[in-house]
């Protein structure tokens, strides 16, 4: 999984860039609204009229309708729509929900590596795309349904304001996908737990006495291998107490217990225990990261080896070439025994070498103290390729004294790190080959954080995503008919899940031109990197380019406006790949759609306001 | 209202103390657009109009006339091209005079999956009565519509009169000052039209003012105190119901339980200018007759308003 650096800002890191971006756009949108509101209304009215009408309409909305908003009529209208929604079947989308879950099992692949990655992500992709079904279906259909019954007739001719009528929609949606993600998230919390169930025997046959540590002692343990459930087996290993566990497969362990007082030879006394660590919530410490070059110099980055994929860059083997990872906050009360780290490098070879032993590299602890920058003996490595490899650097480290001859040993915590601080050093030790790194590529591994309420939490991502469907929903339908306000909001949201793209394209950074050139290299079967050509027509290139440029601003625009839904949907995707998601990155992410719900009833209000609902 | 006091006073409609007036229209004017702001209808042209506090004001016309355009923009449903429409005083657009008026549309447009007792609850939590006496006024008001039978059925087993009436029981939630009537006995039967004329009355008696609008003309001769004719978008005749329709040139004369000399005697007296007489008015027309010399008169001379006798005295 890609970690963006933007989420690792703290709640108080953020709030300050966003409030000034928040206190710039504001204005800014504010006064652009009112002026393409005064442009409409200046084609219809003429200006001096057009004018009048503006005034008018803001003037009322803050002078009138404001103080005299009803949280009473709101709420009238919330329940209004709960009801509507219950007597319009939306229990059909359970049965839907249920009947998918109920089949799942057979089609979700048992023998994968990752089985609690394959479940967690079908889970909450599922739910996700049945609830933005649903949210959009629901959403776009009130209001223009009572427009065209002229439901609305008797209810604007009570003393309700445009803005209760949007709101208590938008309340009302947002209660009912409440109620059905939470069920739907105590639904998929069972059937993860329970996929991830099984239960395993002692294999008769592998059970055998370990050996012992130096001739005449007794025997240490006992090791055995389970029998193969749920597409796999476990080996496992138990002391002279007869307590032990299993080694880790397909994400997960078990404890193995021998009864008291029975025979060690005898496969019936072991008890395999349930599954553990297969649900479960990383806690990454990230730190900041640097490169050293192949001299020893700072560098903005490593290497480009290539790739497309910029995200990591690559230091070279066996030179001084290094990433560079501070920490802070560490405290041996959080690590007595050892410093658990993650370590998740991409490797470059630029020979093949041994293709089944990895490359080599090398981990260096330095002391941030400037006055006495000492560090420990390089503690070695060999890199796995495409999985996440975790090691435990032990309290006791050894030092090189100053003149090199002879070694001492030191304490982690007692002298490595200097207020809280360390500095993590990552090296190639094999010739010509090459590390890729990104910042997330190394972490503190600190203790698992509770797997339910990260699972929570990636179901408030998809809540948080379906109220701004909901949102945008009602607020389209404000003023267009169903079918329209769903293509208006799915469009909506499809550019909030593209902005990047969008944004990339505009910039020039992805390949292959505005819609009407890609349009074109589809019809010539073009490569995106050939330049646009018409033969020696260049005036055509530039005018479609123009044309392009033109669109992509315009896109670009609104998708700098609109809610980032990628950034909404991280959370699922960081409990599918059992990372902890932030508390401070969901309470941002709170706060922006509160900010969204709020510009976009108050959008909506505007349009309802000056909409004739008989016309 | 007392019967014929208001009438005398005015020949033409002049600025009435601010309080008495509960409607008035100021060259109302609404011309429906397409989309591209191309003209369509001139649904209602230059219209004044003033109704004032305790009547039960008639809006007359073929379809089509304009008249539901009216009631609209008094509603503040549709917007004005030109003109204004003042309702308490206050612009039609504002919301604030929702809470003194009660509007029963044209069909009765409600929630077809609530049933009486939920449609009430709603509309009355758009306004602010507290539980208690909201809980109280939607048991009164079904039981006065008479739905006590079926207050736990959904809309959309009801029958249309049955909504009709729920539709009514709806409009008066909030105990309003005016009421908007948008042709109320449309789909009615006959016992049914008669208890909604009855309800009318009754409203007018209890203080409140009725605007309603029908071309069901029986049923505006039935109820109405003064009536306004639209033809075509134009207001063609304005005035108190009962001097419309007295033919001022004619003159009627009725008695009974004579003998046959008593005739003669009459005959003498009349001839002579004495005795008793029983009876002697100017016959009447009927609403039909007037209504349709109005439209024909309009259809030949566009753009004329109709008759002299319109603000009669």
């Amino acid at each position: 999984m890609e970690i963006r650096p933007e989420e690792f800002l703290t709640f108080a890191e953020w709030f300050g860039p966003a409030i000034k971006y928040f206190i710039i756009a504001v204005p800014v949108l504010t006064f652009l609204a009112i002026f393409g509101c005064f442009l409409v209304s200046a084609a219809r009215r003429g200006p001096v009229e057009g004018f009048y009408a503006v005034a008018t309409v803001i003037a009322t909305a803050i002078g009138k309708d404001l103080p005299a908003a009803s949280l009473r009529r709101t709420l009238a209208i919330a329940r209004l729509t709960v009801k509507e929604s219950i007597r319009r079947r939306v229990i059909v989308s359970f049965v839907i929900f249920a009947l998918i879950f109920l089949f799942a099992g057979w089609f979700l692949d048992r023998k994968s590596d990752d089985p609690a990655h394959l479940y967690l992500s079908f889970v909450l992709t599922t739910t996700t795309y049945l609830a933005i079904v649903l949210a959009l279906f629901l959403s776009t259909a009130s209001i223009p349904a009572d427009i065209k019954s002229r439901t609305i007739y008797t209810i604007v001719t009570k003393p309700v304001r445009a803005g209760e009528l949007v709101l208590g929609r938008i309340f009302g949606f947002v209660a009912v996908i409440t109620v059905l993600l939470a069920v739907m998230g105590v639904i998929s919390y069972f059937f993860v737990v329970r996929g991830m169930e099984h239960e395993h025997g002692v294999l008769p046959e592998g059970l055998a006495a370990l050996a012992p540590v130096a001739e005449g002692d007794a025997s240490p343990g006992w090791e055995g291998t389970t029998t193969m459930n749920s597409y796999h087996r476990h080996s496992w290993k138990v002391d002279d107490t007869g307590r032990g566990t299993t080694d880790k497969i397909m994400g997960h362990q078990h404890q193995v217990t021998r009864s008291q007082d029975a025979d060690p030879s005898d496969p019936v006394a072991y008890e395999i225990g349930a599954p553990y660590g297969a649900l479960v919530a990383r806690v990454p410490i990230y730190g900041q990261m640097r490169f050293l070059d192949s001299e020893g110099n700072p560098t903005q980055k490593g290497i480009s080896v290539g790739k497309e994929w910029e995200y990591r860059s690559y230091i070279e083997g066996r030179t001084l070439a290094s990433a560079i990872w501070r920490f802070q906050g560490l405290s041996d009360r959080d690590y007595p025994e050892y410093l658990p780290l993650g370590l998740t490098l991409s490797v470059f070879r630029t020979y093949k070498g041994d293709i089944v032993t990895g490359v080599r590299g090398i981990i260096i602890l330095k002391s941030t103290d400037p006055r006495n920058p000492i560090q420990c003996e390089p503690i070695g490595f060999i890199s796995r390729e495409y999985e996440l490899q975790q090691l435990h650097i032990p309290r006791k480290l050894r030092m090189e004294s100053a003149d090199g001859a002879s070694q001492r040993e030191i304490d982690l915590f007692a002298d490595l790190v200097h207020e809280g601080e360390l500095d993590i050093i990552v090296r190639c030790d094999d010739a010509v080959q090459y590390f890729g790194m990104a910042q997330a590529d190394l972490y503190i591994e600190a203790p698992d954080a509770p797997f339910g309420w990260n699972f929570a939490k990636g179901y408030i991502g998809i809540w948080l995503q379906m109220i701004i469907v909901v949102c945008l929903g009602v607020m389209f339908s404000t003023f267009l008919s169903t079918p329209v306000a769903i293509l208006g909001t799915m469009f909506a949201v499809l550019l909030g899940f593209f902005g990047s793209f969008v944004q990339d394209l505009w910039t020039g950074k992805a390949w292959g031109g505005g819609p009407i050139e890609a349009l074109i290299r589809l019809v010539n079967q073009d490569n995106v990197v050939t330049p646009l050509q018409f033969g020696n027509f260049e005036l055509g290139v530039h005018i479609v380019k123009f044309m392009d440029k033109v669109y992509l601003t315009i896109v670009r625009a609104l998708s700098g406006v609109l809610p980032d839904f990628s950034g909404l949907g991280r959370a699922s995707e960081y409990v599918a790949y059992s990372f902890n998601y932030y508390d401070q990155l969901l309470a941002r992410q709170c706060l922006t759609t509160f900010v969204y719900v709020t510009a976009i009833a108050i959008v909506g209000y505007f349009f309802m306001r000056t909409r004739e609902v008989a016309a | 209202m007392s019967s014929d006091s208001a009438v005398a006073k005015r020949p033409q409609p002049q600025p009435a103390p601010q309080s008495d007036v509960v409607i008035e229209t100021h060259n109302l004017t609404k011309v429906y657009r397409d989309f591209w702001g191309r003209q369509k209808v001139r649904a209602l042209k230059a219209l004044d109009l003033e109704v004032r506090r305790g009547e039960i004001f008639g809006l007359l016309g073929p379809n089509g006339s304009g008249k539901t355009t009216t009631i609209k923009l008094l509603l503040g449903l549709l917007f004005p091209t030109s003109g204004r429409a003042l309702v308490f005083g206050q612009d039609a657009s504002d919301v604030s005079k929702n809470e003194r008026i009660g509007y029963l549309p044209e069909e009765s447009y409600l929630y077809k999956f609530l049933n009486a007792e939920e449609t009430l609850d709603f509309y009355a939590r758009l306004f602010n009565i507290p539980a208690a006496e909201r809980k109280e006024r939607v048991n009164r008001l079904i039981s006065e519509v008479k739905l006590d039978w079926a207050r736990r059925r959904q809309l959309k087993e009801y029958s249309k009169g049955m909504t009709r009436r729920i539709g009514l029981a709806q409009a008066l939630i909030n105990d309003p000052d005016l009421i908007l009537l948008d042709e109320p006995t449309t789909g009615l039967d006959p016992m049914g039209s008669r208890e909604m004329k009855d309800t009318i009355l009754r409203l007018r008696d209890e203080g409140k003012t009725v605007l309603l609008c029908s071309h069901l003309l029986p049923d505006i001769q039935d109820v109405c105190d003064r009536i306004a004719i639209l033809h075509s978008g134009e207001l063609k005749e304005l005035g108190r119901i009962d001097t419309l329709l007295t033919l001022q040139d004619e003159t009627q004369f009725r008695a009974k339980g004579l003998t046959k000399a008593a005739e003669d005697e009459i005959r003498q007296v009349i001839e002579k200018h004495g005795g008793t007489l029983v009876g002697m008015d100017h016959p009447t027309t009927t609403l039909e007759d007037l209504f349709l010399s109005i439209v024909r008169e309009s259809e030949a001379h566009p753009g004329r308003r109709a008759h002299e006798r319109m603000e009669p005295r």
